[in-house]
């Protein structure tokens, strides 16, 4: 479970309270208005932002207290995801190693992740020979071998607006494989959108921001929320 | 709707009256440079004591000549050298303004473009007075004791003097690219753990790379065609390029056939760097390089640390010292007879007027150029003129100032007595160096304007005037105010023709500041310093912010 804990902190004249928990293995929106802070939650969460007060724990380890990359998170953003003169391949692996310097096992692990999100054969190729969705694939595909990498298993999985970029039917495949991905992997997913209907087809749980703070959060169940509560979403 | 015919669709037929009706100023122009060009080439050919038929004798003569040889192998040296360690220094200068945030940062960033502006017999000037024989660095070592040392004319001070010119200038290109770095790397690399080594090897360098190809080449023509430093600086005739022996074949030997042969020579090597430079074209943002890395991960180590320290050694001793020893060496005169001086005031007379009149006329051919661009590109046509109006402006990179100078002599002298009509020669010349600048800065602005605005005005049936006077003056007069304001201080500045043609009566501030470094008048030399800087950065200001109005940014 990941899990905030009085989690506070300033940025400029904006005050963040954040306590709340995130169940294992399960998808977890996070909804609300643009300038409510939702990415920012992510940002703490990641460790790019730093805490004035409180904790996040994983697994009842204390994280909030690490630098980002020894973190178990992997983050993936709307966009520039991808170094512009690395091979996809070079792009995933960089994920596991900084250095490049993979083990046999990683190498696989690399491999499998590329047919994992549909792009075999193209492990070779730059960014720039991608298009929009298969970009994002890559940076999913990196997400996964990071969180499968057995010397050190990143299970979270931080995703800001991570569609947006991407036509309709895109976004929906995409969606789609993020599901499937991490029911299977058994990933840990936060998803930040600023379009809830999209995510009461996929996630499990939906939390509101507002104001800098969590205000609502609620269990999906067949794609549902309690029906009251359907106002709040239609934001 | 017979009116709307033509907009929607394309012209793809030429059509040579309809472009021309459209465009005729851009066509006279467009006649007037590349005409001038052609008229210099044939007076040099004429000239060259190769015969016209055998234009390639000229290349045999290098060859069998051991001199032209030797002066060919120098330039292609010394300009090699100085790109390769101007750039070099540049990576690490560039990776530091970004990487560290300090006070006092956003003036640091001034002095860089201070240093490319300043004319540079003032760049040389403040060379001297750091390495010179009675330099800063031979006062601190004879403080110990030591002999004076001479190591700066030669090679050395022509390196010396290009670093001081253009790293400056490479590395705020550098720091432009770098705050194009999105901040999500800046996250992934804090996420993934990057070293200082990797955040260079896999961000930094790849995108600085990027502006790598343009600015190299650039540097390598301006340092090939570099005239008052190596002049100045070379200090013999072992040290000497093409552009200082065309000079000295005019003005020593008068050997007329020499220095033609020379100027086509000199030509023939700039023809074939600019079609390197034309390949490379990127767009070059100077001034909006802040190096804001924020979001980049705070330089962590030991090696990162010394690094740092080093590069600020090197912009004190690169930079600062023979910036501020031109201020220095000015308030610590005690003889200020050169005041006095009735040539003083002449060349400060000549060289205002000079710089005014060519920065109006630069901007006058621009302006004629561009708009006539985008007259056709309103209509859709696009033919070879539309192509040439932009990349006019390059004649003068291929046809170097004293090339052209020296051309123009040839060409005139029948008819006029040249020395008397020098500054005239030069206003034209400084004019086109100017172009290039001024059509950079200029052309992104004003393709943006006809992207947004032509349509609408044209729908709303606004004339041109009334175009110019509501639309296109309120977007155009800042990027117009900071060209018009570089093709004067670059015109202010230069020293490059007037070497040929000046004489007392025609005399400038950047000449009068040759001689007296020339005649050992360091006492003249450090006044004379002193106000080509002052009036140039004051002229420089004083133009962007009446043209570009009260809130334009220096």
């Amino acid at each position: 479970m990941l899990k905030l804990k009085t989690a506070k902190a300033k940025i400029g004249d904006f005050e963040f309270h954040f306590n709340v928990s995130f169940a294992a293995n399960q998808i977890h929106a996070i909804v609300g208005k643009s300038g409510e802070g939702k990415s920012t939650l992510l940002n703490f969460i990641a460790g790019f932002e730093p805490l004035n007060n409180g904790t996040i724990s994983w697994d009842e380890q204390v994280i909030s207290g690490q630098d980002p990359h020894q973190r178990p998170i992997t983050s993936l953003f709307q966009e520039h995801n991808l170094f512009a003169h690395l091979t996809v391949f070079k792009n995933i692996a960089l994920g596991l190693n900084p250095g490049l310097k993979l083990t046999k096992a990683q190498l696989n692990l690399v491999e499998m992740s590329i047919d994992n999100v549909g792009l075999r054969g193209k492990a070779n190729r730059l960014p720039k020979q991608l298009s929009g969705g298969e970009a994002q694939r890559v940076a999913l595909a990196r997400a996964l071998a990071r969180a499968r990498d057995e010397l050190n298993p990143r299970p979270i999985l931080l995703l800001d607006e991570p569609f947006s970029a991407l036509d309709p039917e895109t976004r929906l495949d995409m969606r789609n494989l993020i599901a499937d991905i991490a029911k299977k992997y058994r990933l840990t997913v936060l998803i930040v959108s600023h379009n809830p209907t999209e995510m009461l087809a996929f996630a499990d749980s939906v939390s509101l921001v507002v104001n800098g703070q969590i205000l609502q959060q609620h269990n999906i169940l067949d794609g549902k929320l309690p029906p009251k509560l359907d106002e709040f979403i239609n934001i | 709707m017979p009116t709307s015919n033509h907009i929607s669709n394309p012209l793809k037929a030429f059509n040579p009256i309809k472009a021309l009706k459209l465009a005729y100023m851009g066509y006279l122009i467009l006649a007037f440079i590349i005409g001038l060009a052609v008229l210099v080439f044939v007076a040099l050919l004429g000239h060259s004591s190769a015969n016209v038929a055998g234009f390639f004798n000229i290349f045999g003569q290098i060859i069998a000549d051991d001199y032209i040889r030797h002066i060919t192998y120098f330039s292609f040296l010394q300009a090699g050298l100085s790109t390769f360690v101007a750039i070099l220094i540049a990576i690490p200068v560039a990776r530091f303004l970004y990487r560290r945030q300090f006070w006092g940062k956003s003036y640091l960033l001034k002095l860089f473009i201070l240093a490319f502006i300043m004319p540079t017999m003032v760049s040389v000037f403040g060379i001297i007075a750091v390495h010179g024989r009675q330099g800063i660095f031979n006062d601190f070592y004879s403080l110990f004791g030591f002999e004076r040392v001479t190591y700066l004319y030669g090679l050395t001070g022509i390196l010396l003097a290009h670093i001081f010119i253009n790293m400056p200038f490479s590395a705020r290109i550098f720091l432009s690219e770098l705050d194009n770095i999105p901040a999500e790397y800046w996250r992934l690399s804090k996420q993934l753990g990057l070293s200082e080594w990797q955040i260079f090897k896999q961000i930094e360098w790849p995108i600085m790379r990027l502006s790598l190809p343009s600015l190299a080449s650039l540097l390598f023509i301006l340092h090939f065609t570099s005239f008052a430093t190596v002049l100045t600086l070379g200090g013999g005739p072992s040290a000497t390029t093409l552009e200082v022996a065309i000079y000295q074949s005019l003005k020593f030997d008068f050997d007329l056939a020499k220095g033609a042969s020379l100027a086509i020579l000199q030509l023939s090597f700039c023809l074939l760097f600019s079609l390197f430079l034309h390949r490379f074209s990127t767009q070059i943002n100077l001034l909006h390089s802040i190096g804001l890395g924020n979001a980049r991960p705070k330089p962590h180590g030991k090696t990162s640390y010394i690094a740092d320290t080093l590069v600020i050694f090197i912009i004190i001793i690169a930079l600062i010292l023979p910036l501020s020893s031109v201020f220095y060496n000015a308030l610590a005169q005690t003889d200020f007879s050169v005041f006095g001086r009735v040539i003083l005031w002449r060349a400060v007379n000549n060289s205002l007027i000079l710089s005014l009149c060519a920065a109006g006329f630069a901007t006058f051919l621009a302006l004629s150029l561009l708009l006539s661009k985008r007259a056709l590109a309103d209509h859709k046509i696009s033919n070879i003129g539309y192509h040439l109006f932009s990349s006019v402006g390059n004649v003068i990179l291929i046809v170097p100032s004293l090339v052209f100078g020296m051309g123009l002599f040839l060409l005139l002298r029948p008819y006029f007595n040249i020395f008397e009509y020098g500054l005239h020669i030069i206003l034209v010349i400084n004019a086109l160096m100017a172009l290039p600048y001024m059509l950079k800065t200029l052309s992104p602005a004003i393709e943006n304007m006809a992207k947004q605005h032509s349509k609408l005005s044209r729908a709303l049936g606004i004339s041109r005037l009334d175009r110019w006077r509501i639309i296109d003056w309120p977007t155009l007069r800042k990027p117009l105010a900071h060209s018009v304001a570089l093709a004067a201080t670059i015109s202010f500045g230069d020293f490059g023709v007037i070497a040929l043609f000046g004489n007392d009566q025609t005399i400038t501030l950047p000449m009068l500041l040759y001689q007296s470094i020339g005649d050992y008048r360091s006492a003249d030399g450090a006044v004379i310093a002193c106000i080509l800087v002052i009036l140039a950065f004051g002229l420089y200001t004083l133009i962007d912010r009446i043209i570009g109005g009260r809130h334009a940014k220096a």
